[in-house]
């Protein structure tokens, strides 16, 4: 743990003074190579999650007398292969990638972020209440912000988009300004609890 | 003391069962989806300021334009992006393309071929457009990408091609060669990496197109001005292929969403009705 | 050359302040002096939802929100979740309330397996902990027909979400509402504060999560760097108000603060 946390602390302390301090200036090639290595371990890192994916699902089809799921394993097995054997043989625009995208891992992607709109609902039946002053103002500049962006009643009552444009670059700007600086300094914090060697859990 | 037994309507209204509630907005949205119908309605300040930004685009100029869209915001940002690149190329813009996410590349030359066919004519690789591909590692790795764009993606693009081929590419090499850029982020609320990564180290004018859901981030930096416009999520489709005069789902489906809107509307008005019935009878809420 | 990049002068001695305020305070806290921090009430609201899963016999569903941890903006708020997972594990392995964790966090399973093991080991029941059950990973495609399902039939009594979130908050926290949860939902992502506050019953907001979960882990770096982040917040304040006046006055406030 000790290494890989001192190489995190450099090369923190090391981009933020660059930041800084234009006399690293001489030091920014390597600073970019070292950025670059980012990219690079980002695109293993896909690599080799996927491979321990599958070890541990071809564990639990081994091993299938302790998870009685196991079988959803081979089911994951069976989609992962074809969909990457696809991909590597014909390439992304191969027909065979493409159908399983289109009409496969779209759809299904589509309709879970579908089922938003049904919560939604049923939480604006539940929850917009005029319950007190709060859930008063929430009501009100949340029915605002939705009406203007609908046709339906921004065609008659062209007022609505004046008035919701007020609340989003007033009260919702400053609130949410507050916010991201409070954010922004939490970040911070982090970044020094992790050069000091305080925040083991960030290299899991 | 007897127990009343019998709930009253206002709390079986309140206790309606939410596959109810959900099977309406259903049916209304399917109706409104396979029945469009398109009204005329006032362009929001958002819609015509991005507009005005991608129109006041010089003829000619080289645009960045990182598109990670995601299947599920598809329908929402596609006619943005789409019109966006057409608007570009109708002015011979050249478009350097790349993405942030895996799941965008084949979504991308969709974006590409839609484009073209609303040109009516195919653009040439390398001249008027390149495609990078996926450029890993978040935000790390998109501030290398504008550092030194040749070093991170091993100086060719998507295809193999050498850059240094492709006339395009002649002088762009980093976030400072772009005056102009655009960003498709689907859901993925990373505007202000862009910010922080493009705009504010190389002064890049930047255009986001993002779901309706991310305004409130977006706001922060419109009123600064260190984004010049959104195309927010499918109002701001609509409205772009309004002014655009390319008319076509994303306008048609402003209703559908309208009508869930306003049945949205309804069910907080009843929910309150019903829910002061109940406390003025003093009954549980 | 400038010894300082234009333009970031400002920004450097902000951050210098609050680093120094934090290692001020981390020194303090090593000696044993740690920063008092004010006991938040949502810290009786787990308590009462815990108390409330007792009551009824039914479990309590900790639910850490999405995000990677190779993210350095989404990493405060899913390491907030860890204080916060220890302690409503261990109240809920002493009072004997079952509690299940799907976590989305594929970096983040193991340490949270860690941290609820040792919080049911801590509360002298380690035979209690079921590591198929207690915390499972659940990718985060699969997270919300999972919550949905599963939350409408076992009808969890009680809900904390927490951490980083996408769009599904609404999803999860609709689904545990349903489901006849009561529900403490925080997150510091901007754009879901909203659909948190209005969904759940209780609420924390972007810090009062960083906050709670120091003042639960009482960790002396937490504490120390949220005492610094404060004295932050009071630095901007002031210069909020300074360029407001300045501005109000005709002062050029830009050039000042582009120094």
């Amino acid at each position: 743990m000790t290494i890989p946390l001192f190489i995190v602390s450099v090369l923190t302390v090391w981009m933020t003074v660059e930041y800084f301090f234009p006399f690293l200036a001489p030091l920014e090639p390597a600073s970019h190579t070292v950025q670059t290595f980012a990219t690079i371990l980002a695109s293993a890192a896909w690599g080799l999650g996927t491979a321990v994916l599958c070890i541990a699902h071809v564990r639990r089809i081994y091993t299938q007398s302790k998870d009685p799921f196991w079988g959803y394993s081979v089911f994951f097995l069976a989609t992962f292969f074809i969909m990457f054997l696809s991909g590597l043989i014909q390439g992304t625009q191969g027909s065979i990638f493409l159908w399983l995208y289109n009409y496969i891992q779209a759809p299904g992607d589509q309709a879970l972020y579908s089922t938003t709109a049904f919560y939604v609902t049923t939480a604006g039946y539940r929850v917009f209440r005029f319950r007190n002053l709060d859930a008063t103002v929430l009501l009100i500049s949340g029915m605002f912000v939705m009406w203007s962006v609908l046709p339906l009643f921004t065609g008659p009552f062209p007022v609505l988009v004046t008035i919701a444009k007020w609340i989003n670059n007033v009260p919702s700007v400053a609130a949410y300004r507050g916010f991201v600086m409070g954010v922004a300094l939490g970040i911070i914090g982090l970044a020094l609890r992790v050069i000091l060697h305080k925040h083991r859990e960030v290299l899991a | 003391m007897t127990e009343r037994s019998e709930k009253s309507f206002a709390e079986k209204a309140l206790d309606l069962d939410h596959r109810i509630l959900a099977s309406i907005v259903f049916i209304i949205l399917s109706i409104m989806v396979l029945v469009p119908i398109s009204i005329p309605f006032p362009v929001s300040s958002y819609g015509q300021q991005y507009y005005d930004f991608v129109d006041s685009i010089p003829p000619g100029e080289t645009v960045g334009f990182m598109i990670g869209d995601s299947p599920a915001t598809r329908p929402q940002l596609e006619p943005s992006s789409v019109l966006t690149l057409k608007m570009l190329w109708d002015k011979d813009c050249k478009v350097v393309i790349w993405s942030d996410w895996a799941v965008a590349i084949p979504i991308v030359d969709d974006y590409i071929a839609l484009a073209e066919k609303k040109l009516g004519r195919t653009m040439e690789y390398g001249v008027d457009y390149v495609n990078l591909g996926y450029v890993a590692g978040e935000e790390t790795g998109q501030a290398a990408f504008l550092k030194n764009i040749r070093e991170v993606v091993a100086g060719v693009d998507k295809y193999g091609k050498n850059l240094d081929d492709l006339p395009i590419m002649q002088g762009v090499n980093s976030g400072s060669d772009f005056k102009y850029g655009f960003f498709n982020v689907a859901c993925e609320c990373t505007e202000p990496m862009y910010v922080r990564q493009w705009q504010m180290p190389y002064g890049t004018k930047l255009g986001s197109i993002n779901c309706a859901m991310d305004l409130p981030s977006i706001t922060l930096y419109l009123a600064t001005g260190q984004l010049a416009g959104t195309a927010n999520g499918l109002l701001g489709s609509a409205e772009m292929e309004y002014l655009t005069g390319q008319l076509g789902l994303a306008f048609g489906q402003t209703m559908a969403v309208s009508f869930g809107g306003l049945y949205f509307t309804i069910l907080v008005v009843l929910g309150n009705i019903f829910f002061f019935m109940t406390r003025g009878k003093g009954r549980r809420d | 050359m400038s010894v300082i990049v234009a333009g970031r002068s400002l920004g450097l001695a902000i951050l210098v302040i609050v680093i120094g305020v934090i290692l001020y305070y981390l020194r303090r806290a090593e000696a044993g002096r740690l920063v008092k921090i004010r006991r938040l009430p949502q810290i009786d609201v787990i308590d009462e939802i815990i108390a409330r899963c007792v009551e009824m016999n039914k479990e309590l569903w900790f639910l850490s929100g999405q995000g990677t941890m190779t993210y350095a903006t989404q990493l405060p708020g899913i390491l907030s979740t860890f204080g916060i997972l220890a302690y409503v594990t261990q109240k809920c392995a002493e009072f004997g309330c079952k509690i299940h964790h799907p976590t989305a966090l594929p970096i983040a399973y193991n340490i949270q397996y860690e941290i609820m093991r040792e919080a049911y080991e801590m509360a002298g029941k380690p035979e209690e902990f079921d590591p198929l059950d207690t915390i499972i990973y659940v990718p985060v495609a699969a997270t919300r027909p999972y919550v949905t399902n599963e939350s409408w039939r076992r009808k969890p009594a009680g809900g904390i979400l927490t951490g980083f979130w996408y769009h599904y908050t609404i999803i999860h926290a609709e689904a545990l509402q349903r489901a006849g949860a009561m529900t403490l939902g925080g997150t510091d992502t901007v754009h879901n504060i909203p659909f948190m506050v209005a969904a759940n019953n209780y609420s924390m907001i972007g810090e009062e999560m960083y906050a709670m979960s120091a003042y639960l882990s009482k960790d002396p770096a937490l504490t120390s760097s949220l005492a610094g982040q404060d004295i932050g917040k009071y630095i901007i304040i002031v210069l909020t108000i300074i360029g407001m006046i300045a501005a109000a006055a005709g002062v050029d406030v830009l050039k000042w603060f582009a120094v």
